[in-house]
């Protein structure tokens, strides 16, 4: 029985580790600049409220250009979608971390609240509706993302939260870090279509071919939302 | 509902938005603006005994009305994280009547020092007294009708001072004005002044103060002259689920007019209200309330003198206010909630006056469900109906409303 099973686990290894040589990976790299889109930290309903008791995450997650998501969509091939694992969305100083999470579709996305008092998580999209009642301090709660799409959460408790989950049909995408470069690794030969998502500015929609197992290079230049 | 009196003049308001307008294009790069806008379709009906000044439906409108009951313009600008102003400009019916009543009932600058330890606000900004002034836009999923201690029109005027069955029985005029008094917490939404807010242990121990232009029942316009107001408030979170707040306010609200020449100090005359209020969470219930006392120093109007006995000293008048509110959001029906109210006003006796109480006890029960339908269009329907003067329940008194509230 132990023989069996170590020929098994053997014969996985061999067929992950030489998975790659089927077909060849290749990589996107460059970089997103943001022009003259205005800094939004959170934006919600917080206009009539006294602004001295609102706090402020200093979270560098919380800065637009963390926030800024690309993906790739596959136009030759159906992608296998998994589940994205550990996708968590934390209630901090009455800032919701990060403000954007992309998932797979299907996903379940854990809400955590990590302040002292209550938070509320509530979506109002259509095909995505839910609302997770007032949630106490540090017990996770999971919901699971059905809908494709941009989904929208708030805090009925402070109307001034507010976040998105971006929910793809493809597991390809990535965040751009803090100095604005990325860098998509993984991407199975094919055409992709590559959508920029900036909480901001205007969605940039382009396309790309990789081949050859190389590394390719993609700049983006985003506008400010009409 | 919810009406304010005009801070400036149309005019005024609008050259002083034109300049708001013209410095926005000398901020630094930092600054971010944030516009909203809310307006609300009502359609009511209600008994025919009703009255703006007892269940806010104007008398004249009870059959079945359908109009725009308000309209609002937000505005925020924040400088960094420092620095903020907003704004809120309103259109809305002048005592439940005609939509023409425009207004500026918030206009602030505010400072906040790093991690927002200290903060000062200066202006006319919400008014820190009790738990229900932050929640009074429709927006917020809620009653559409107000508690009584913010609409109940007590026999008070800021201008006759006492008069037992002012208004409705009693109908003294200025100029072509009859007198009704004022609620206990009139317009007690918003207040002018300047204010001081410390977060002693943040999100746990948070306490305000501020000097302001009169009482908490004083109808004060910019232009009238002012008077002095003192509130503070100290809001306490003991646990998680639990929130608890103390207010305080104290302050003159006799305006001068015709009728009360005679009284030589009008700020001798004082109201003073302190109040408690909780909030209560668990999973999809809420249950909150308030309960406050408030007090007057007060003239007696003598209605066969048409003016006031300079023999007889102030009255001294109590009242009680209390309310009760219990919310449920059903899980099955996101964006939906159903909530009750019970609501009560309770008045001290007047000695001399027969020893019988100022005014009449008012018993209510509101009940209200609403629904988002969209991340921008909330509806709401209640139903109100009270009692006076521990009567039986007078169905004359009844409201039924049903809003459609869009946002943006
Ligand atoms: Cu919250």
């Amino acid at each position: 029985m132990r023989s069996l099973i170590l020929i098994g686990a053997a014969l996985l290894f061999l067929a992950f580790a030489l998975s790659p040589f089927h077909y060849d990976v290749n990589v996107v790299e460059g970089t997103v600049v943001s022009m003259d889109c205005p800094e939004v930290w959170s934006k919600g309903k917080g206009y009539n409220k006294d602004g001295t008791e609102i706090m402020h995450s200093a979270d560098p997650m919380a800065t637009p250009d963390r926030n800024v998501i690309i993906s790739f969509h596959p136009l030759d091939f159906e992608p296998e979608l998994k589940p994205t694992e550990d996708a968590y969305v934390t209630q901090t100083e009455q800032t919701f971390l990060p403000l954007i999470l992309p998932v797979v579709v299907g996903s379940k996305v854990h809400f955590l609240n990590e302040d002292e008092f209550f938070h509320n998580v509530q979506s109002h999209t259509p095909g995505s509706r839910f609302n997770i009642g007032r949630r106490a301090p540090n017990v996770p709660y999971s919901i699971k993302i059905k809908k494709q799409g941009v989904i929208n959460l708030m805090c009925d408790i402070h109307s001034h939260m507010s976040a998105k989950i971006l929910s793809f049909d493809t597991p390809y995408f990535c965040r751009v870090g803090k100095d604005g470069t990325f860098s998509m690794k993984n991407l199975p030969d094919g055409r992709y279509r590559v959508e920029v998502f900036h909480p901001s500015c205007d969605d940039e929609v382009s396309e790309i071919e990789v081949r050859g197992g190389q590394v390719f290079k993609m700049d983006f230049k985003l506008n400010k939302r009409p | 509902m919810r009406s304010r009196l005009p801070l400036l003049s149309g005019r005024k308001s609008l050259l002083l938005f034109g300049c708001l307008f013209f410095l926005l294009g000398l901020l630094p790069a930092q600054t971010v603006f944030q516009f909203n806008a809310l307006g609300d379709l009502e359609f009511s009906r209600a008994g025919d005994k009703s009255h703006y000044y007892y269940n806010e439906i104007d008398a004249e409108h009870t059959e079945a009305r359908l109009g725009i009951s308000q309209l609002n313009l937000l505005g925020k600008m924040d400088i960094g994280q420092t620095w903020s102003f907003n704004a809120r400009l309103s259109l809305e019916r002048d005592l439940g009547r005609k939509l023409d009543k425009f207004s500026v009932p918030q206009l602030y600058v505010q400072w906040v020092s790093d991690k927002r330890k200290f903060g000062l606000t200066a202006g006319r900004f919400v008014n820190p007294f009790g738990s229900f002034n932050e929640k009074q836009l429709s927006t917020d999923r809620n009653f559409i009708g107000l508690p009584l201690a913010y609409s109940y029109y007590v026999n008070i005027s800021e201008r006759i001072g006492f008069l037992p069955n002012m208004g409705d029985v009693e109908k003294i005029k200025i100029g072509e004005q009859v007198q009704w008094g004022s609620a206990n917490l009139y317009y007690g939404g918003y207040a002018t002044g300047a204010m001081f807010s410390w977060n002693i242990k943040p999100a746990v121990v948070n306490w305000k103060i501020a000097v302001v232009n009169g009482a908490a029942n004083a109808k004060t316009n910019l232009t009238d002259p002012w008077q002095i107001g003192l509130v503070s408030r100290l809001q306490l979170r003991p646990v998680y689920f639990w929130e608890q707040g103390i207010s305080f306010s104290r302050g003159a609200f006799m305006q001068s007019a015709v009728l009360n020449e005679q009284l030589s100090d009008l700020s001798a005359y004082t109201q003073t209200v302190i109040g408690t209020d909780f909030k209560l969470g668990s999973g999809f219930f809420e249950l909150s309330g308030e309960l406050m006392r408030v007090s007057y120093t007060v003239p007696e109007f003598d209605k066969d003198a048409n003016g006031f006995d300079p023999g007889q000293a102030a009255r001294q008048l109590n009242n009680l206010a209390v309310y009760l509110d219990l919310k449920y959001e059903p899980p099955v029906l996101p964006g939906s909630y159903i909530a009750y109210r019970i609501d009560h006003l309770n008045f001290s006796r007047a000695s001399g006056y027969q020893d019988l109480e100022w005014d009449n006890d008012v018993l209510r029960h509101s009940l209200a469900i609403g629904y988002d339908i969209t991340s921008f269009l909330l509806v709401r329907a209640a139903v109100s109906t009270q009692h006076v003067d521990r009567k039986s329940w007078d169905n004359r008194q009844r409201t039924f409303r049903l809003a459609l509230t869009a946002h943006y």
